[in-house]
């Protein structure tokens, strides 16, 4: 498949504004940050309004939490594709997030190189469903 | 004494039949034993939890079912009741007819013959094996999943701590200075509060073993209640009333109180409180009462039970999940209490410390 003719425009979610920060400066020259959201509801306002190819998000943040945001993206965008990087490592949790049509639940702590491979592969899965029609992911 | 509703059950031979009915059918095993400590009476269950039967039993020593090291034990039971008092609740092990040792607890009360002479002991018996085998996995799952949640409340701010090392010792010569500050800044808040949650399990568990150390001492409340303010408020968004009638003094480690009051302040500002008010008053002659409410939406009806548990009342990059089960732990250490009540306006703790005697707690401001 062809490379993507510009980066994937990447929406990132955490109630800590460093793990933000921190985010944006791993994918800086990656990806394009198209918008920061401290919670769930903010997350899934501003897919609607910023478009982006790929959702970060958080599991655990107050209000609305990553799941049920995931869920809101999905709904309001379908193509979106959705990573959940959290501290919770527990398999019923990824279970459901994979119902949910999350694309891939990374764990705080994975290398760097592996979140930007996620939004990289997560972006490329989006274009090809876009240019029409991809298996899902295994 | 109520009269029996029918005549019949008056008579000492109906009284003798129903209580035997009463003894055969009782899921507790019931024993007595007399005076040499030989069996008398031994209930069906009895059979059930220990294996021999009646025919087996009567008249036997019950020293049968007593492992040997608990011998000593069973002797100071039957001394106790022998003197005319009861014993209740005793957990104690006994020995089964297949082996088996079974965790038991015992009551046991005196029996009297006509003459109100004791001529032995009923005792009943209650298998704990069971429950005491779940409340112990319950305490295993209870520490399993607390340990979890420490090492996830720890693994958020030591990730970005790595991270943000590893971007900095990669990159440090091509990034701006104000980026290096920032993740410098960033670096500095999340070691800190690493920091907070691990000196805030180590209060916990000193707490929770009785090994910290409070000075109780004089402590001015009025004092402890502004310094705590004033370190715990968003001056821009917040603000507070204080009503403590002057010279109010309460019995409390000094700093270890300013602790408490942060943790009740920040936690109000934390879940949507912007105005606190603190009002103190004399509750009897030696303990103070204080109220600390908030106007924020008050705690989740769900939570109110579990409020001063570790890790309830949520995460937040601020806290470490653990203040409320300190300030509950540090009350106790300093002798008094701490409740939570829902009110019409907001959150409300309720604590209740002693105060100190000659303190004035008379006029009011």
């Amino acid at each position: 498949m062809a490379a993507p003719d510009r980066p994937p425009r990447v929406l990132i979610a955490d109630d800590e504004s460093d793990a933000l920060m921190f985010m944006s400066m791993v994918l800086e020259g990656s990806a394009e940050i198209v918008g920061q959201a401290s919670d769930g509801v903010q997350a899934a306002q501003l897919a609607k309004s910023a478009e982006p190819d790929v959702a970060v998000l958080d599991l655990r943040m107050p209000g609305m939490g990553g799941l049920e945001a995931a869920r809101a993206i999905k709904e309001s965008k379908p193509l979106t594709q959705v990573l959940i990087l959290t501290a919770y490592d527990d398999p019923s949790l990824e279970k459901e997030a994979s119902k949910e049509g999350v694309y891939a639940y990374l764990i705080k702590g994975c290398s760097q190189e592996l979140i930007r491979d996620m939004v990289g592969s997560a972006y490329r899965y989006k274009r090809s469903l876009e240019l029409g029609g991809f298996d899902p992911p295994a | 004494m109520t009269e029996p509703p029918n005549p019949e059950w008056s008579d000492p031979a109906v009284t003798a039949a129903m209580l035997s009915a009463i003894v055969a059918s009782s899921d507790q095993a019931i024993l007595a034993k007399d005076l040499d400590a030989r069996v008398t009476v031994w209930n069906p269950a009895s059979e059930r939890l220990y294996g021999y039967t009646a025919e087996e039993m009567i008249g036997q020593p019950i020293a049968i079912i007593v492992p040997p090291d608990k011998a000593g034990e069973d002797f100071d039971i039957l001394n106790t009741v022998l003197r005319g008092e009861r014993v209740d609740h005793r957990e104690t092990h006994r020995i089964t007819k297949s082996g088996k040792i079974v965790e038991i607890a015992v009551s046991a009360s005196p029996v009297y013959d006509s003459t109100g002479a004791i001529i032995g002991a009923s005792v009943t018996s209650r298998d704990i094996g069971e429950s005491k085998r779940l409340e112990q996995l319950q305490n295993d799952l209870d520490r399993s999943e607390f340990v979890a949640h420490v090492a996830h409340e720890l693994r958020t701010p030591l990730t970005i701590i790595a991270g943000l090392t590893e971007m900095l010792s990669g990159r440090a010569r091509e990034l701006p200075q104000e980026e290096i500050d920032r993740t410098l800044s960033a670096l500095d808040r999340q070691g800190r509060r690493a920091l907070v949650l691990i000196n805030d399990l180590l209060d916990l568990s000193r707490l929770s073993r009785g090994t910290f150390v409070v000075e109780l001492t004089e402590v001015n409340l009025s004092h402890a209640v502004v310094a705590a303010l004033d370190s715990s408020i968003p001056a821009e968004t917040a603000t507070s009333e204080v009503s403590i009638p002057p010279g109010t003094t309460v019995l409390a480690d000094q700093r270890r109180l300013e602790q408490v009051f942060v943790n009740l302040f920040t936690n109000s500002f934390r879940h949507g409180g912007e105005k606190i008010s603190v009002s103190a008053q004399p509750n009897g002659s030696d303990r103070v009462q204080i109220k600390v409410l908030d106007d924020g939406p008050g705690v989740d009806e769900a939570m109110v039970d579990q409020l001063f548990e570790p890790f309830v009342a949520g995460k937040s990059s601020t806290s470490s999940g653990l203040g409320l089960a300190i300030t509950r732990r540090l009350v106790e250490a300093f002798g008094g209490t701490i409740e939570y009540e829902q009110s019409d306006s907001g959150a409300c703790f309720r604590l209740m410390l002693a105060c100190t005697p000659g303190s004035d707690k008379g006029s009011s401001t």
